[in-house]
C-alpha cells in the first residue's frame, strides 16, 4: 500500500534549498529604510514616493496599517519584533502608542534640525519622537436630519458639540462614536480619564449608551458615512474623516469639541527612530524631511487637512488653524499609560463593541 | 524513517504557536493567565460566536440543498459551469459581502421614492445588525463548501440510486436514501462552516455582533494581553476532535470516499421549476449582491480602469501568494495523507483542524516571534517565507481534503501495481502521477487559492515591506477610502477569480474538443 514520495533526504532538501534562497534575499541593498506607517495611505504614499525619488539609491520598503486595527497592527507588530527590529522608522497617526512604545524602551532619541521651529508642546523633551501635522476630535452632525433645525433658520436650538451630547435621550439611537479599543477614538477616552476622570467618562458613556442608544461603529470614517448618509444624526469622529464628508458636499457641518469647556483632543502625527534599527542614518533622513514644513504644507493641503503644528504654514481656504482650535490640556505619558485601563474597564461596562 | 520525519514535519507545523505559548507563559504573568481571561463577558461572546457558527452552518446547508438538488438534474456539461458559478461567492471575503448588504440595505433606504417600504426596510436593517443577520451574510459567503463537499463526496452513488428507484416509494426515499447517502458529506461540511464562522470576527464586527474572535483580537492587539489571547484559544482546541470526527465521518477525508461517479437524477419530490428557481435565488443573493454593491458604487469606468491599472502588480502578487500556497498545501497534503497505517492520517486530520481554528492573527504572531530569532536585517526572502509557511500551516486542512480525494480516485489497483513494480522517480511523476494528478490538479489548487485570495487575519501582522496583497488593500480602503476607488478594488477582487475561472474552463473545454477530435481520428 505504501509507496515512498518523499523521503527524509527529500526534506533536507528542502531545507538545503530553503536556506539558499534566504542567503540569496539576504544580499539585499545595505542601504535601506524600513517605515511603519499607520497613516492613511492615499495620504502617506505620495509622501514617501517623493522621499524616494529624492534618494533614488535607497530601497525605501512601507509597510501600512488598517483603519480598523489602526497603529495597533503595527504596534504589535513592533512589541513582535522587538528582539531584532525590521523597521526603522515608525510615522504614526497619533502619539498614544508611540509614547507607549518609548515607556517600552523601543524607540531611540533623535533630535532633528527640521523640528527646530515646531513648537514644544509636540515634542518629546528628550527627542524620542516628535509631533507635525495634527488632527482633532470633532462632532460631525448631518444638517438634514438633526430635526433642530428649523427651516430657513440661521441658527439650530441644539448643537452638539460636546462629548456628553452624545447622551442626548431625544435623539435616541441616532448618534454613534467608532470602536473605542482601537485608534484615535481609544485614545481619546483615554485622554478623557485623564482629564474628566475615569469615573465621570465612564458614567457619560455608559449613560450614552442606556439612555440614548449610542451606536458603536466599527471606525471613524463608518461614522461619518453613517452621518453623511443620515442614519446617524451626529458622531463623534476625526477631523480628516469630516474634511472628506464635507468637500464631498454631503450635508454636514463640523464642530471641535468642547471649545467652551475643556477643548479637543488634538492628535498630531508623531514620529520616531526605532531602537536598534537597521539603518539610523536612513531613518534620521526619513525624520528631516518628514518634519519639514513642506511636508507640513502637503499634509494640510491634502483631503484630510491636517492642521500645521507650525503656525507659519498657510492652510487651505475653508479649513481651521490649529491656534484657532481650543485643545484639550493632556500629559501625553499619562493618556499612554491609561490606554490598556481604559480598554479593560470599557470592556467590562459593555462599551466595546456594542 | 518515514514516520518520523512526518512527525518532524507536523512539529514543525505547531512551532510558531508554540513558540508564542511559551514565550508569553515565561515572560508575562505566566500561564496562569491563560486561564484568568475567562470572564462573564468572554463567555458571553464564546455563546454567541457558537450560535452564530451553528446558525450559519444550518443557513449554509438550506441554501446548498436546492443548488445541489439542481446539480442532480443537470448534464456534466452544465454541471461544470455550476460548479464554477459557486466558487465565486467565496472569492469575497465575508466581511466584503457584509459590507455590500449595508451598501444595498443604506442606499435602498436613502431612496426617498422607496417610502412605502420605509418601514419594512428599518426592520430589515436592524434585522441586518443581529446574530441571525450576520449568519444569513456568512451563509452566503459559505454555502459553496456544502455544496462542492456534497458534490466531491460523489453522492448518491449510481447502484444507491438505481436500488432507491426500484425498492423505495418516492414518499420513503428522503428518509431512507437522501438521509443516509448525503447525511454524513453534508454533516462533515457544516463542520468546515462551523469552524470557519468561529473563526470570523471582520464580518461580525461590521454587523456589530460581539463576536468571541473579536475578544481574542481585542486581548492581543489593544489590551497586549498575549497570554489571555492564548488562553482563550483553549476552547477551539477543545472543538478540535470533535470537529475531526465529523470531518472524518464526511467521505471525503480519509479513505473511505467515494469515487465519484455521480448520477444523473431528473425525477424528485419537488418539481424542477422550484428547484432551479431556488437555485438561481442563491447564486443572486450571494453573486450578484456584492457585485452590485460594487458596480453602483465604482463610478466611471475611467476612474474603475485607473484603479484597476494601479493595482496590477497588487494582483499580480496576491495571485502568487495563491498559487505557491496552494501548491505547498497540496505537497505537504500528498505526502502526510500517503500512508499505510491508518493512524497517521487521522493524527494528521487533527493537526489540520488544530491549525485551522487557531485564530491566524495568532498563528502569524507566532511566525513573527520565530523569525525575530533571525540576527540583524531579515531579507525579503524570510518575510515571504514565513507569510507562506503561515499560509500553508493554516490551510494545511484544505489541503490535505484536497490530497485524500486524489487518493481515493487514485485506486487500490494502480496504489498496489507501483509497490510491486517500484517504478524508478520518473516513470512514478511522468506516466503514474502527473496523468493522474492533471484533471485534479486546476480545480484544488484554484479552491486553496481562494481561501488565501481573501484572507486577512494572517496578511495583517505578516506581510512583507511592500508585499500587501489586494485584499488587504481593500481592507484598508473599505475605512478611508473613497467609494468609488474602494468599490473598484472590490470589484477586482470578485473578477479576477472570475476571470480566472472563466479561462479555465475555456481551457477544459477547448481541450475536450481537441480530444474528441484526435479519438475520431484514431
Amino acid at each position: 500500500m505504501h509507496t515512498k514520495v518523499f523521503s527524509f533526504r527529500s526534506l533536507i532538501a528542502a531545507f538545503a534549498a530553503g536556506a539558499a534562497l534566504l542567503f540569496m534575499g539576504g544580499c539585499a541593498k545595505q542601504n535601506a529604510l524600513t517605515i511603519y506607517t499607520s497613516v492613511d495611505r492615499d495620504y502617506a504614499e505620495p509622501i514617501i514616493q517623493t522621499f524616494m525619488d529624492q534618494n533614488p539609491e535607497m530601497e525605501v520598503n512601507v509597510v501600512y496599517d488598517t483603519e480598523v486595527t489602526k497603529t495597533t497592527g503595527l504596534y504589535v507588530r513592533l512589541r513582535q519584533e522587538k528582539r531584532t527590529p525590521q523597521a526603522d522608522v515608525f510615522w504614526n497617526n497619533e502619539f498614544a502608542r508611540t509614547v507607549q512604545l518609548k515607556l517600552e524602551d523601543m524607540l531611540q532619541p533623535y533630535q532633528s534640525p527640521s523640528a527646530a521651529d515646531i513648537p514644544a508642546e509636540y515634542k518629546d523633551p528628550a527627542g524620542y519622537w516628535t509631533g507635525f501635522s495634527a488632527r482633532a476630535r470633532v462632532m460631525l452632525i448631518n444638517r438634514d436630519k438633526l430635526p433642530v433645525w428649523p427651516a430657513g433658520a440661521e441658527t439650530p436650538t441644539f448643537t452638539p458639540d460636546s462629548i456628553s451630547d452624545l447622551g442626548v435621550p431625544k435623539y435616541r439611537g441616532n448618534m454613534g462614536m467608532a470602536n473605542p479599543a482601537f485608534g484615535t477614538t481609544g485614545t481619546h477616552i483615554a485622554a478623557l480619564f485623564t482629564t474628566m476622570g475615569e469615573q465621570q467618562t465612564l458614567a457619560t458613556l455608559v449613560l450614552a449608551k442606556s439612555t440614548a442608544s449610542m451606536q458603536i461603529r466599527s471606525s471613524n470614517s463608518d461614522v461619518r458615512d453613517r452621518v453623511a448618509e443620515g442614519t446617524l444624526w451626529y458622531g463623534l469622529t476625526d477631523s480628516d474623516d469630516a474634511y472628506g464628508a464635507l468637500l464631498d458636499g454631503k450635508p454636514v457641518e463640523m464642530r471641535f469639541l468642547d471649545q467652551d469647556g475643556g477643548g479637543t483632543l488634538v492628535i498630531p502625527n508623531t514620529v520616531s527612530l526605532i531602537k536598534g534599527c537597521q539603518h539610523p542614518d536612513n531613518g534620521k533622513k526619513f525624520i528631516d524631511y518628514i518634519l519639514s514644513p513642506e511636508v507640513e504644507q502637503k499634509l494640510a493641503e491634502t483631503r484630510a487637512r491636517q492642521m500645521p503644528v507650525r503656525s507659519s504654514i498657510p492652510v487651505p481656504e475653508g479649513a481651521a488653524k490649529l491656534s484657532e482650535v481650543k485643545a484639550m490640556k493632556i500629559d501625553y505619558e499619562a493618556v499612554a499609560k491609561e490606554i490598556e485601563p481604559c480598554v479593560e474597564a470599557l470592556r467590562s461596562h459593555g462599551l466595546i463593541p456594542q | 524513517m518515514a514516520w518520523l520525519t512526518r512527525l518532524i514535519f507536523c512539529a514543525m507545523l505547531f512551532l510558531p504557536p508554540l513558540t508564542l505559548a511559551v514565550e508569553t507563559a515565561l515572560d508575562s504573568s505566566g500561564a496562569g493567565a491563560w486561564f484568568s481571561a475567562f470572564d462573564v463577558l468572554s463567555g458571553e461572546r464564546l455563546l454567541v460566536s457558537l450560535a452564530l457558527a451553528a446558525l450559519t452552518s444550518a443557513g449554509s446547508v438550506l441554501l446548498a440543498a436546492p443548488v445541489f438538488a439542481a446539480n442532480l438534474r443537470l448534464s456534466q456539461r452544465a454541471r461544470r459551469w455550476l460548479w464554477a458559478a459557486s466558487l465565486l461567492p467565496l472569492s469575497y471575503p465575508p466581511f466584503g459581502a457584509a459590507a455590500a448588504w449595508m451598501t444595498m440595505l443604506a442606499q435602498f433606504r436613502s431612496n426617498e421614492t422607496g417610502a412605502i417600504l420605509w418601514g419594512a426596510q428599518t426592520v430589515w436593517e436592524s434585522w441586518l445588525y443581529s446574530i441571525p443577520g450576520a449568519a444569513f451574510v456568512l451563509a452566503l459567503c459559505y454555502w459553496p463548501i456544502v455544496f462542492l463537499y456534497l458534490v466531491l463526496s460523489g453522492e448518491p452513488s449510481r447502484p444507491g440510486w438505481e436500488a432507491a428507484r426500484l425498492y423505495l416509494p418516492p414518499r420513503r426515499r428522503p428518509r431512507w436514501f437522501w438521509l443516509p447517502a448525503i447525511g454524513r458529506p453534508a454533516r462533515a461540511a457544516a463542520a468546515i462552516v462551523f469552524c470557519l464562522t468561529l473563526m470570523q470576527f471582520e464580518a461580525p464586527m461590521l454587523l456589530n455582533v460581539s463576536a468571541y474572535p473579536l475578544e481574542i483580537y481585542i486581548r492581543f492587539s489593544s489590551l497586549l494581553q498575549e497570554s489571555s489571547a492564548l488562553g482563550l484559544c483553549l476552547p477551539y482546541l477543545a472543538l478540535a476532535p470533535l470537529l475531526a470526527w465529523a470531518l472524518w465521518s464526511g467521505r471525503l477525508l480519509g479513505r473511505r470516499g467515494s469515487t465519484g461517479d455521480a448520477v444523473q437524477i431528473r425525477g424528485a419530490i419537488i418539481s424542477a421549476t422550484a428547484v432551479y428557481a431556488a437555485c438561481v435565488l442563491v447564486l443572486a443573493a450571494s453573486i450578484l449582491v456584492p457585485f452590485a454593491a460594487l458596480w453602483m458604487h465604482a463610478g466611471q469606468g475611467e476612474n474603475a480602469y485607473s484603479t484597476w491599472h494601479r493595482n496590477g502588480v497588487t494582483v499580480i502578487r496576491s495571485l502568487a501568494y495563491c498559487a505557491i500556497t496552494a501548491a505547498i498545501t497540496l505537497m505537504m497534503g500528498l505526502w502526510l495523507s500517503r500512508s499505510r497505517w491508518k493512524r497517521e492520517p487521522r493524527a494528521a486530520a487533527m493537526c489540520g483542524v488544530v491549525l485551522f481554528i487557531i485564530p491566524g492573527v495568532l498563528l502569524a504572531a507566532g511566525w513573527i516571534r520565530l523569525r525575530s530569532w533571525w540576527p540583524g536585517y531579515q531579507p525579503y526572502a524570510l518575510h515571504l517565507m514565513t507569510l507562506l509557511a503561515a499560509y500553508a500551516a493554516h490551510f494545511f486542512l484544505l489541503g490535505l481534503a484536497a490530497a485524500w480525494m486524489y487518493w481515493n480516485r487514485y485506486g487500490r489497483s494502480p496504489r498496489e501495481a507501483e509497490q510491486l513494480i517500484a517504478p524508478p522517480w520518473k516513470v512514478k511523476v511522468f506516466r503514474l502521477h502527473g496523468p493522474a494528478l492533471a484533471p485534479f490538479l486546476p480545480p484544488a489548487l484554484f479552491l486553496i487559492g481562494l481561501f488565501v485570495w481573501r484572507d486577512v487575519s494572517i496578511i495583517t501582522l505578516l506581510q512583507p515591506p511592500g508585499g500587501e496583497s489586494l485584499v488587504m488593500e481593500y481592507f484598508h480602503l473599505l475605512h478611508y477610502g473613497s467609494e468609488p476607488r474602494t468599490a473598484a478594488v472590490g470589484l477586482l477582487l470578485l473578477l479576477v477569480p472570475a476571470a480566472v475561472l472563466a479561462a479555465g474552463l475555456i481551457v477544459k473545454e477547448a481541450w475536450n474538443g481537441i480530444d474528441r477530435i484526435r479519438r475520431r481520428t484514431a
